[in-house]
């Protein structure tokens, strides 16, 4: 995929650019105090150096392995993939009527279900799931106390970007039975 | 000339241990407010968890205060570390988040420092026995503090350069997650000023990777880290994320520099 690949190379480039800049400017410019020059006279204090080296590797293997190279995360190394699935379980809907003249009405849900939106049920307000937007749909057919044709548009969340409700699309939310719902649960 | 550049500046490294005690200071009082109360008795006193706690307590109590700095602050690493990695993935599943992984092996790297040389029960103790030392030591560990902040930088950059995050999207998302429902947005322009929020955020942890390093840059880079660190404490479910980084960034202070600060401050000339 261009846009994947794109990215990925992307990515490489700040890397390089940042081991360049680490390396020029970065530690260079820290300490106003001039560096000490005690390579030579002095010996390398090896377990220094080995847990140095040690803790720079411990600290990319998590990621180097998980994040660029796609292997299973290993116990005991963090990946450092922070948030990645918040937000996924959410999904952004309009309820409408379908009238017979074609036009369409919209519905506010929290008017219907004679509440309000601090003080309706979470699943209500924050609907997570296309198979709850069904249930929504249900209860506010049964809300209206009339033959309706009750659809929904939107999408919902996913892991990278809005998934359109296909399973619904045109659908009067009114005629689903119990089957179509526990389709749309199993999914 | 890696080599060289590596021991002037890393494995030499020698400064004020002021730092580096803050840093400690800091740590302790953030390993209690994110732990403090999950391990108390009263939520579990099954023996295991009990002797944690005792764990936690003496060790972090010892890092605060600075009884035994290094002992205490490899002791109070060891117990968070395994809450991390060992209680975690046995079932207490938020000690496994991210910011409570940075949490553990902030202190793990601290106890590399001398963190006990400064603002310590330690140094109040030599100083009444005449003894204490210089408040200045080798800082290399103060190094490693500064890798971690810029691998996790590095690296949560990475995780979310992908479409659905630059698109806006994701960020969408999290948003109607928290605040606006189900209902699509109204607000003119949102999908845009997400994207752009997204993108800003993705550019300055990829930028601060370096950024945070190079001393000239620190007058506005730091401003600017905890701006973008203070709005996700605001907006998002965070924890003890943003106050982590915070004091975190002391190890990208020049440490003598920070010496002779706290000195003015004290009205010392």
């Amino acid at each position: 995929m261009p846009q994947k690949e794109c990215v990925y190379y992307i990515n490489w480039a700040i890397c390089g650019l940042c081991a360049l800049g680490s390396a020029n400017e970065g530690f260079a410019s820290i300490s106003r105090y001039p560096a000490l020059d005690v390579t030579e006279s002095r010996p390398i204090p090896k377990l220094r150096l080995l847990t140095i080296l040690a803790v720079g590797v411990y600290l990319q293997v998590g990621p180097v392995t998980h994040q660029a190279l796609g292997m299973q995360k290993m116990p005991g190394f963090k990946t450092w993939r922070m948030y990645r699935g918040f937000g996924q379980d959410i999904c952004r809907v309009r309820f409408y009527e379908q009238r017979p003249d074609g036009t369409r009405a919209d519905i506010d849900r929290f008017e219907v279900l004679r509440t309000t939106r601090t003080e309706a049920p979470r699943y209500i307000t924050f609907i997570p799931s296309e198979a709850q937007v069904a249930r929504t749909g249900e209860t506010l057919c049964r809300k209206l106390r009339r033959p309706a044709d009750l659809r929904v548009d939107g999408d919902c969340g996913s892991m990278h970007t809005w998934r359109s409700m296909d399973r619904l699309e045109g659908v009067n939310l009114c005629t689903l039975d119990e089957p179509r719902f526990r389709a749309l649960e199993r999914r | 000339m890696i080599w060289r550049w590596f021991s002037d500046r890393v494995l030499f490294y020698e400064g004020s241990t002021r730092g580096a005690a803050i840093l400690r200071i800091l740590l302790a009082l953030l390993l209690w407010t994110r732990w403090g109360t999950d391990v108390a008795p009263f939520v579990d006193a099954s023996p295991a968890r009990l002797a944690l706690a005792a764990s936690f307590y003496l060790s972090t109590t010892g890092m605060l205060l600075g009884v035994y700095s290094r002992i205490s602050t490899a002791w109070a690493a060891a117990t968070v570390l395994a809450m991390v990695f060992w209680f975690g993935p046995n079932g207490v599943e938020p000690w496994t988040h991210h910011h409570t992984a940075i949490l553990a092996l902030s202190t793990a790297l601290c106890a590399l420092t001398p963190c006990g040389h400064s603002y310590s029960w330690d140094r109040w103790r030599a100083l009444k026995r005449g003894t204490a030392p210089v408040e200045r030591a080798p800082l290399w560990g103060m190094r490693l503090v500064g890798l971690h902040v810029s691998t996790v930088y590095f690296w949560t950059a990475w995780d979310k350069s992908f479409w659905g995050n630059i698109s806006g999207d994701r960020l969408e998302m999290a948003m109607h997650t928290l605040y606006l429902g189900s209902d699509a947005s109204t607000i003119p322009g949102f999908h845009t000023a997400m994207m752009l929020a997204s993108v800003a955020v993705i550019a300055l942890e990829y930028f601060f990777v370096v950024g945070l390093w190079v001393r000239r840059w620190q007058w506005w880079t730091f401003p600017l880290g905890f701006a973008m660190h203070a709005a996700f404490f605001i907006l998002l479910p965070v924890g003890t994320f943003t106050a982590t980084m915070f004091a975190l960034y002391i190890a990208f202070v020049d440490a003598d520099a920070l010496h002779d600060w706290l000195d003015r401050m004290g009205g010392d000339t």
